[in-house]
């Protein structure tokens, strides 16, 4: 624009140059006035009278020139003033927005801190919450455990501190009673179910002596809260010591859970009442015990006859089988009993015979005698293996029993279930008992059989051996 | 200790009930058993039998120790008479030895086979002192109850197994050294009657 402008000024400068002559002085003038009158257009107003003849180029041109120039000037003052201003409102506006930012930070801050306010105030929440649960249990439990002795009274609200309190003394209260021992009047059965009345000795809630003129000694539940007295060796002299205020040195006690169910006296049963629990498999295995025991007490009665002594019987007879005296020899054995004699005697009746003949003869005869040695070994074997067999039969028809009684009465008394099996356990203890001396026995006087049966092989060989080699050392002798 | 030893002894007999006394003894009698039969069963020489016989027929002798040397003795003595029938001599002479071997092998095999019966008996006691007591609602009184029941139950079982497995284990080893000691005198019997010039030579 400043370039249009003066390229504007340049052009009318040339104009006023090409005619020089046309307005010397007035040249002049307008050098002068320009400046004077750029403002206004009045000079130009005044001086159409004047110049309204010669309206030139130059003349409008100056005037132009004047007007702009005022425009310009009047611009570039808007144009300060515009940027002034707007230098102001930027500074005012960017302290505005420093400050808007330093707030935001604030609340921030603030908003974080707040938070972990509510986190806090949640968990402390959750641990009231808990807290709460915890006493109302324990109020629970302190109603269920302590009975007559407390009493909740603080109703579906919170319970409070002195709650608390008294719910603690009561408790103390109870330990207190629970760990004394207690005198008072009171009633109790006697062993044969007559009720007298008497003094009782509770010793806390585990036990109870009763004394009365009837009886007394140690007392045990009888149901429902009724106590009965117990047949407990030396309790009687416990109770009288206790009701007098001394410390006994032992307590012949019976301790209880609860007074709630009774306890029966277990009667010591006889073996005959025991045997009668297994039925008829008991009764059977039984009698065959008897059997079996009485035929341990044969065989131990025929091995004994059997069993000689070896050495005895050959020192006996040596002397004259040496000499060949077959006669004093059979004498002398017959007047001996057992086995073993008489095989030997079997032996020197053949002792001429050669010898595989006579070796024949002395099995046979060991044959022939075994079978006595034998006898009942397998019977009392047979009964031994069999009587735990017979004893797990009738435990397993007792259960069958006893689920049958369950399936028709349901199991509501302990006492029938576990009664049952008790009982049906009986024939297998039974078993057993019979089982393990017949094994036992029976397998050593086998042991005992075979130990004569060696022997008799080993005198009867021994006898042969003796003739033969008196009858060599004859024939040498003689040779 | 020893009075614990002892302490102890008296609470097991207390615990397993009627069953443990008969258990004792046969423990007792078993380990009784056991030593005698090892004591017996003692070979001698651990030298073969062929260099044994021809040792002592060479008259390189010194005191027999065990079994197969005392047999090697007599048997070489017996063979010197020259008796008619020398096998039947010797069988003779070794019965003794042959029967040692035998001792109380059935003792020990029977109590191997009672004393876990025992303990089954023990164990059925338990159970049924158990039973009665879960009838008769003495839970945990007095003698016994469900616990004395139970732990003579198992404890009865413990013991009888604890006396009869060692017995099984020891008594299957020395049976099977008593066999072989048999197999070894037969082996004498038989180098002793084989002919003469055979030994000599070897």
């Amino acid at each position: 624009m400043n370039r249009a402008l003066n390229s504007l000024l340049l052009a009318l400068l040339l104009a006023a140059l090409v005619t020089p002559v046309l307005a010397q002085d007035e040249t002049a003038e307008s050098d002068t006035e320009t400046p004077v009158e750029a403002t206004s257009a009045e000079p130009v107003a005044t001086t159409p009278p004047a110049q309204a003849e010669t309206p030139s180029l130059e003349q409008a041109y100056q005037r132009e020139f004047a007007f702009l120039q005022g425009q310009k000037r009047d611009l570039e003052r808007r144009l300060m003033e515009l940027r002034s201003r707007i230098d102001r409102e930027r500074g005012g506006l960017q302290a505005e927005i420093r400050g808007l930012e330093a707030e935001v930070v604030d609340m921030r801050g603030q908003a974080d801190r707040l938070d972990t306010l509510v986190f806090e105030s949640e968990r402390a929440v959750e641990t009231a919450r808990d807290n709460t649960d915890l006493l109302a249990s324990t109020f629970l439990q302190a109603d269920f455990t302590l009975g007559d002795a407390y009493a909740p009274s603080h109703g579906d609200a919170a319970p409070g501190t002195e709650d608390v309190a008294a719910l603690f003394d009561a408790a103390a209260d109870v330990l207190r009673d629970h760990s004394s021992v207690t005198r008072s009047d009171g009633e109790f059965f006697l062993a044969e179910g007559t009720r007298v009345s008497g003094q009782i000795i509770r010793v806390g809630q585990i036990a109870a002596y009763g004394i009365s003129p009837q009886g007394q000694g140690a007392l045990a539940p009888a149901g429902d809260g009724e106590l009965k007295l117990w047949p407990e060796a030396g309790s009687a002299e416990v109770a009288t010591a206790l009701a007098a205020g001394q410390r006994p040195d032992s307590l012949a006690i019976f301790a209880y859970e609860s007074l709630a169910n009774e306890v029966e006296t277990r009667d010591d049963k006889s073996v005959i009442d025991v045997i009668r629990d297994g039925g008829l498999i008991g009764w059977i295995i039984v009698w065959l015990g008897v059997i079996g025991v009485l035929l341990i007490v044969l065989r131990v009665f025929f091995l004994q006859r059997a069993s000689a002594s070896t050495g005895r019987i050959i020192d006996s007879v040596s002397a004259h089988v040496k000499r060949g005296d077959r006669d004093a020899a059979l004498a002398v054995l017959k007047k001996k009993s057992g086995s073993t004699s008489r095989v030997v005697a079997s032996a020197i009746r053949n002792l001429d015979r050669d010898r595989d003949h006579l070796e024949d003869i002395v099995s046979e005869s060991i044959l022939h005698e075994s079978s006595h040695l034998n006898r009942f070994g397998a019977v009392i074997l047979v009964i031994a293996a069999v009587s735990p067999l017979l004893g797990l039969l009738g435990t397993v028809t007792g259960m069958i029993s006893t689920f049958d009684v369950i399936t028709e009465f349901g199991t509501g008394d302990p006492k029938l279930l576990s009664g049952g099996i008790s009982i049906a356990l009986v024939t297998t203890q039974l078993g057993l008992i019979v089982a393990i001396p017949l094994l036992l026995l029976g397998n050593v006087l086998s042991g005992w059989a075979e130990r004569i049966k060696d022997d008799m092989e080993k005198a009867a060989l021994r006898v042969i051996n003796q003739y033969l080699e008196a009858r060599h050392e004859k024939a040498s002798g003689a040779a | 200790m020893l009075n614990g030893l002892i302490n102890d002894l008296a609470f097991y007999f207390d615990v397993g009930g009627y069953v443990m006394p008969p258990l004792f003894a046969s423990a007792f009698i078993l380990w009784f058993a056991i030593g005698f039969r090892f004591a017996e069963l003692r070979r001698g020489s651990v030298r073969s039998v062929r260099q044994l016989i021809s040792r002592h027929a060479k008259g390189q002798r010194h005191a027999p120790r065990g079994l197969i040397d005392t047999a090697v003795v007599l048997g070489l003595e017996i063979r010197r008479r020259e008796p008619p029938d020398l096998r039947r001599w010797l069988d003779d002479a070794f019965a003794d030895y042959e029967s040692a071997t035998k001792r109380f092998h059935t003792l020990i095999l029977s109590i191997v086979a009672v004393a876990p019966v025992l303990g089954l008996l023990g164990t059925v006691n338990g159970m049924i002192e158990t039973f009665d007591s879960l009838g008769d609602m003495s839970l945990f009184a007095q003698s016994g109850g469900i616990a004395g029941g139970i732990s003579q139950a198992l404890f009865t079982t413990q013991m009888g197994l604890a006396v009869a497995i060692p017995g099984l284990v020891v008594g299957g080893l020395l049976d099977r050294k008593a066999l072989r000691l048999r197999q070894e005198l037969a082996q004498v019997k038989d180098l002793l009657c084989a002919p003469q010039h055979d030994e000599t030579a070897s």
